[in-house]
């Protein structure tokens, strides 16, 4: 609820049924002093004025806002950075290794490998030459 | 007659492994027994004394051949045969290890970026957070921050038709102390307006446009700020600060720039390959509110190991910009994401308003009927400009309602 904070106004309120009465009778005097009642009221002012403004201004004010009420909510949460993580399986590097996907002198290697399409020329049968295809192409050891 | 070098060695058949120099072996002379290839043949050893006992030996090396054998034993006739198939990994060892090959998987090097299909998900999940506290990213709390305030006044610092003052918290809260807890500062003696009517007819918070809390240090804007200044202006008035504001003007920095770094939780398992901290294997989300919350695509983190988060405040508005960069992500370079919110906390400020068109209204249900004519003198010689008067006495700002009990 926002706070009326309207200082020393604040005691005219609660006088305000008092302040109307004492108004009243003053506003009577003034019309009943003069036939121009125009006239008799502005001379009247300095006097009445002090008096009726107060109460009348403190019975009829009323707060006007500007902004809006901000939040501090979001204050009292961290920045957070959440990770979720799925787990694999075991893994068998000696016996499966890990993906290479590149071209590369097999002497640089070590362990399990396994390689696309192996093209070689040795100097034996073409039986010879095939098998060894075949065991580059399915996994083999290099130790 | 062939001389064979015969070992005991164990090895896997697809192993390109050849017995060590100082591997213990022993060769023997044997007789060729029927037709053979270099690749595959028998021979028949004479080993003296008959004995059942298989010879220990399965590995083999015919130097005429010039190749590496795997051997098998029979007893025939009084005499252990051996049968030789070549080793073609061991055989051609130096031919194979010289070559070039496409390499699909290898168990020495990898690729971490690769995603390894052969490991399937097990469907447990795991979780983990990196947190920075609001004071550790901001560096102030909710009790200290910074408030800008705009004002209408005659500074001659004016942004528009408004005067912007950086203050700290202290210091607003002093100058609403100084401005409604007495009106001798409005300078005007009680003789001639009491001060209950000085007090109703003047309120200098009117004139505070905008209020709003940054979470900004204030010593920090203020100390570095070529617009220091101990007052503020308020309407035709001056009221001193408990500290120093600064005046935030055209030419002087209207934003605030405030940065810090992140770090980013890893798969657990990550040191099997990088890809893990891709997605489906890892989901990140960034809070950091009031911007939102944001799902991250991990492909934007995988090289990184801080995540470095950006925020432009304006400091006159409060609103702001969050860029979310890689590690050495500069200032100039692509954001992973970018936001917009409003940081700044806007304090409520207001007036008192009198509704005097309607107070002839009010002094007629409390029986002052003769009044109405006094009020409409009263309008007529104050729209004259016989005072100076806040605007609320103005015709354009008025709410007011009547009441007959005159309690509240």
């Amino acid at each position: 609820m926002p706070v009326i904070n309207i200082g020393g106004i604040t005691d005219a309120i609660s006088g305000a049924m008092d302040e109307l009465t004492a108004v009243k009778e003053k506003a009577q005097d003034a019309i009943q002093t003069g036939t121009n009642v125009i006239r008799a009221g502005l001379e009247t002012i300095p006097q009445v004025l002090p008096q009726m403004l107060p109460a009348a201004a403190a019975a009829l004010a009323t707060l006007n806002y500007r902004g809006s009420q901000g939040s501090f909510l979001d204050i009292g949460y961290p920045i957070t950075l959440a990770a979720k993580f799925m787990q694999i399986s075991q893994e068998d590097n000696e016996h499966l290794g890990r993906p290479l996907m590149q071209p590369k002198r097999l002497e640089q290697l070590a362990g399990f490998t396994l390689c696309k399409n192996p093209q070689i020329v040795i100097n034996g049968s073409i039986e010879e030459e095939e098998a060894i295809q075949t065991i580059l192409a399915s996994g083999f050891y290099i130790e | 007659m062939l001389s064979i070098e015969l070992y005991l060695f164990n090895k896997k058949v697809n192993s390109t492994a050849i017995p060590p120099a100082n591997t213990p072996h022993e060769t023997l002379v044997g007789q060729l027994v029927g037709p053979f290839t270099p690749q595959s043949l028998t021979v028949r050893f004479d080993l003296g004394a008959v004995d059942a006992t298989e010879p220990k030996y399965n590995y083999a090396r015919i130097g005429i051949f010039n190749r590496y054998y795997f051997v098998r034993w029979a007893y025939v006739d009084g005499f252990w045969c051996a049968s030789f198939a070549v080793d073609v990994m061991a055989s051609y060892r130096s031919t194979i290890l010289s070559s070039t090959q496409y390499v699909l998987r290898s168990a020495s090097q990898s690729n971490g970026k690769i995603i390894d299909t052969a490991y399937l998900t097990t469907g447990d999940v795991s979780s983990q957070y990196s947190q920075l506290s609001y004071y550790g990213f901001y560096g102030v709390t909710d009790a200290d921050g910074m408030v800008v305030i705009g004002t209408i006044s005659d500074s001659g610092y004016n942004t528009g038709a408004v005067t912007y003052y950086a203050m700290t918290i202290s210091s607003f809260s002093q100058l609403m102390t100084d401005m409604l807890s007495s009106i001798d500062w409005a300078g005007i003696s009680a003789s001639e307006i009491s001060k209950e009517l000085q007090k109703a007819l003047i309120n200098p918070v009117q004139y505070i446009v905008s209020a709003i809390w940054l979470p900004v240090s204030a010593s920090v804007y203020i100390n570095s700020s070529n617009y220091k200044t101990s007052t503020v202006r308020l309407g035709w008035w001056s009221f001193n600060l408990l500290e120093q504001a600064a005046i935030i003007t055209l030419n002087s920095t209207k934003v605030s720039n405030i940065f810090a770094r992140i770090p980013i939780p890893k798969h657990p398992q990550s040191y099997r390959g990088q890809y893990l901290n891709l997605s489906p294997y890892a989901q990140y989300t960034l809070y950091f509110w009031p911007f939102g919350s944001f799902e991250i695509d991990g492909t934007n983190l995988i090289d990184d190991s801080e995540l470095k988060l950006d925020v432009v405040v304006d400091l006159l508005t409060g609103m702001a910009v969050l860029n979310v960069r890689n590690q050495y992500g500069s200032r100039t370079s692509d954001p992973i994401l970018s936001s917009r919110a409003n940081l700044g906390v806007q304090l409520p400020t207001g007036q008192i308003a009198a509704n005097l068109s309607n107070l002839d209204n009010a002094l007629t249900m409390a029986g002052v009927t003769a009044a109405a004519p006094v009020v409409d003198a009263m309008l007529g010689a104050l729209n004259q400009g016989t005072g100076s008067g806040p605007s609320s006495h103005s015709s354009t700002s008025y709410t007011g309602h009547s009441h007959t009990s005159g309690k509240f």
